[in-house]
């Protein structure tokens, strides 16, 4: 048997290959705190903290858990915080700078390595989820419309809608504070980075996406809602002689309660009450000579003792009042916006799309309550029945009076899904737009790797200066590596460039919603018309036409009385139906139908231009 | 001195230390410890590590040798142990025992943690520091 034997200290040795290298004056060091326990003695190898725009920032770092059992999942959610140390060379902090501020989403343990790996998270999804629609609002501002948006969105979604209509970034600072940023770079940039500052790692220079390009946006909105419109007119009556030329030619006078069903009857709303003419009172009236050159002498209702007649009361010799007539019209207003960034598509051709939305605030419920309303309005309308301030004081706050003296309230006011909410979402809209095209053309990006500094967050806007490149822009992620074992610390930087892709600007376009269109063709119509008197019982009288409209009586025969009346009276004389008729004018089609009116309007964006050179060597 | 060998970087002893342990340090001392974690054994089962002295009595132990003591780099730079956290403790330049056989096998392996620091300052390359185990020999159970 050969026992082979293989001895030391050749079987196993380890050579140590010391590189001692040039130091900085400064060394540094991170705190990294766990569950609200310093646990910076067991963490080894990379950490890293990578923040984006509108995005978590996620820290991930090894740590070396003490010895014995230990439950992952009980490290779940637990508080975590990483400060960068910045140390004299003897070791003595100088200050520190907090990095991250989150909690663990996940540890994972390595059994080979024996370390946890922890991701964690400033989970700015959760912040915002738990926010109020109010304190979302104060955080962000923007715009924000039901009809462009989701309205029961969750508070996150709600927020991107806000975050959708402003050109900038949502992000949680380092110490937890959310915070937002203009995505605008600042003229002058906060920190300037040169050739010395660069570390070994090359520039990367990216376009943005042509295809993913986009300055052109062709939006159409129709807004419906409902035209309010009240007619009235005032209706009158007289009887157009006097007392001694009614004795004359005598006719049975109307009934107060006559004309009243006849102004209720009409199919309008009589407005008010009826304002009735009372009739000469009884008296012994000299109506000039007769015949003969006698004086003539008549009496009206007065008995032989000179008492008045109780029934004179229940008659007249005129009325007047209102009639009003309610109805609806659907409008529908169609505003066409055109949204366009003139030079990138002087460099780039147009690149667009199109989009509909709709506001609808037209109700068949409120049409019908509108027509309905009016029979309650003659309580109020009482005694005001040709007043126009009466009138007014029947309708809605906002009814104005039309030039043809029509009354309109546009149904259109309500907070929710009248003009204003419209106006609102054509706002809304144009901001969000503005913000896609802004967004799509800052795509362009400058990477490269600077040595730490505590300075650099999202906020900031950069400038390098290479011999190769020079760019500006605000910062869009940053990414921060501690190595504990190699002792480097720098950052991974990207900025975000704006380039319309020519040169120049445009002028901005205010991004007011575009004036409603005229839609409202008004029909002229007499605001005041008289009823005619119509009495038959004489060859005179004319035939009876069924389109006369006032009153319609007989005059009276008596034969004791030949003169002024005929002496037989003609068998063949028209005898009219005694009645009072109210007829109303017509609501034309011009007034009822549905009408359409349209406007348009193009507004420009421009497209700010971060600086942006390469050069060969 | 010749390359590192008889170690192994992984637990499962499937890849041989082959190359020198880069200890990088920066000159102001604040790159602090470098940490290396080894394996020391045997995949076979069949075999043991044992002193060539007093074998199954002496401890197989690991030392830090320095060729060129009282110049550039000492051996108390260096410390033994077998956590990283024994690291902390350990006693610089110390030799580690590591138990009086190491028998074969995958599971048997011991883990072993070498950590560096620079007491120099100077600026420079420098290889006369070797972690070694001490007398051994590899042999059949």
């Amino acid at each position: 048997v050969i026992e082979q034997r293989i001895k030391g200290p050749q079987l196993a040795v380890a050579v140590i290959e010391q590189q001692i290298i040039d130091a900085p004056t400064h060394r540094w060091g991170l705190v990294v705190t766990l569950g609200g326990t310093d646990v910076t003695d067991r963490i080894t190898g990379l950490v890293s903290i990578d923040a984006e725009e509108s995005a978590s920032t996620l820290a991930t770092f090894s740590l070396l858990p003490e010895s014995g059992p230990f439950d992952l999942l009980a490290w779940v959610g637990q508080a975590v915080t990483i400060d960068y140390l910045s140390k004299e060379s003897s070791g003595a902090e100088r200050w520190r700078s907090r990095r991250f501020t989150g909690e663990v989403i996940e540890p994972v343990h390595d059994p080979d390595t024996g370390l946890v790996r922890f991701s964690c998270s400033n989970k700015l999804q959760r912040r915002i989820a738990a926010m109020s629609r109010e304190e979302i609002d104060a955080v962000i501002g923007g715009r924000w419309s039901a009809h462009v948006f989701d309205k029961d969105a969750s508070a996150w979604q709600y927020a991107q809608d806000r975050l959708s209509t402003r050109p900038a970034c949502l992000w949680i600072d380092a110490s937890g504070v959310v915070r937002l940023t203009d995505w605008a770079a600042k003229a002058t940039p906060d920190i300037t980075h040169t050739e010395a500052d660069r570390m070994a790692s090359r520039v990367q220079v990216s376009r943005a996406n042509k295809d993913r390009l986009k300055n052109q946006s062709d939006i159409t909105l129709d807004f419906r809602f409902n035209r309010l419109k009240q007619r009235q007119q005032v209706i009158t009556w007289r009887y157009p002689g006097s007392l001694c030329s009614f004795l004359k030619n005598p006719f049975p006078l109307p009934q107060r309660g006559q004309i009243q069903a006849a102004a209720e009857g009409s199919g309008w709303h009589l407005h008010g009450a009826v304002a009735f003419t009372p009739v000469w009172p009884g008296q012994v009236v000299n109506c000039g000579s007769g015949t003969y050159g006698e004086m003539d002498t008549r009496i009206w209702a007065l008995d032989a003792l000179g008492v008045e007649d109780p029934d004179l009361g229940g008659l007249c010799i005129g009325a007047s009042f209102t009639l009003a007539r309610r109805w609806v019209q659907t409008v529908t207003e169609t505003y066409a916006l055109q949204v366009v960034a003139p030079k990138s598509q002087e460099a780039n051709g147009v690149i667009g799309a199109e989009a509909a939305y709709g506001v609808d605030a037209s109700s068949d419920e409120q049409a019908v309550s509108w027509e309905q309303e009016l029979s309650g309005l003659s309580a109020a309308g009482e005694g005001n029945t040709a007043s126009a301030a009466g009138l007014a004081a029947t309708m809605p706050a906002g009814t104005v009076e039309l030039s043809n003296g029509d009354w309109l309230y546009e149904a259109s006011e309500a907070e929710s899904d009248g003009r204003a909410a419209m106006q609102e979402a054509q706002r809304t809209l144009l901001d969000r737009v503005r913000v896609e095209f802004l967004d799509a053309h800052r795509r362009n990006a400058v990477r490269y790797r600077v040595p730490f500094a505590a300075e650099l967050d999202i906020s900031k806007t950069l400038r390098l200066v290479t011999a190769s490149v020079t760019a500006q822009g605000k910062l869009r992620a940053c990414g921060e590596r501690f190595d504990i074992g190699s002792g480097d610390a720098h950052c991974e930087v990207a900025l975000a460039i704006s380039r319309s892709g020519a040169t120049g600007q445009v002028s901005e376009s205010t991004r007011d919603p575009i004036g409603a269109p005229a839609s409202d063709p008004l029909t002229s119509y007499a605001h005041s018309r008289s009823l005619g008197t119509y009495l038959g019982g004489r060859i005179t009288s004319p035939d009876y036409d069924e389109t006369w409209a006032g009153y319609v009586s007989n005059y009276e025969w008596d034969p004791d009385n030949v003169t002024p009346f005929d002496a037989n009276p003609d068998q063949t004389a028209p005898v009219y139906p005694d009645q009072f008729v109210v007829d109303t004018i017509e609501i034309g089609e011009a007034d009822r139908q549905a009408i359409s009116a349209s406007a348009a309007q193009v507004f420009q964006v421009d497209i700010p231009i971060d600086e942006l050179t390469e050069s060969a060597a | 001195m010749s390359a590192s060998q008889g170690f192994y970087t992984d637990a499962a002893l499937t890849s041989v230390l082959s190359a020198n342990l880069q200890a990088e340090q920066q000159s102001d001392g604040s790159s602090g410890m470098q940490k290396f974690r080894l394996y020391i054994g045997n995949p076979d089962s069949g075999l043991k590590i044992e002193t060539t002295t007093n074998p199954g009595v002496d401890q197989v132990s690991l030392t830090v040798e320095d060729v060129l003591p009282a110049s550039g780099h000492e051996a108390t730079e260096v410390v033994l142990a077998l956590s990283e956290l024994g690291l902390a403790s350990a006693t610089p330049g110390a030799a580690l025992d590591l138990g009086t056989v190491i028998n074969g096998g995958v599971g048997n392996a011991v883990e072993v943690w070498i950590g560096v620091t620079d007491a120099t300052g100077t600026i420079g390359q420098d290889l006369s520091l070797t972690v070694e185990l001490n007398d051994c020999e590899l042999k059949a159970i």
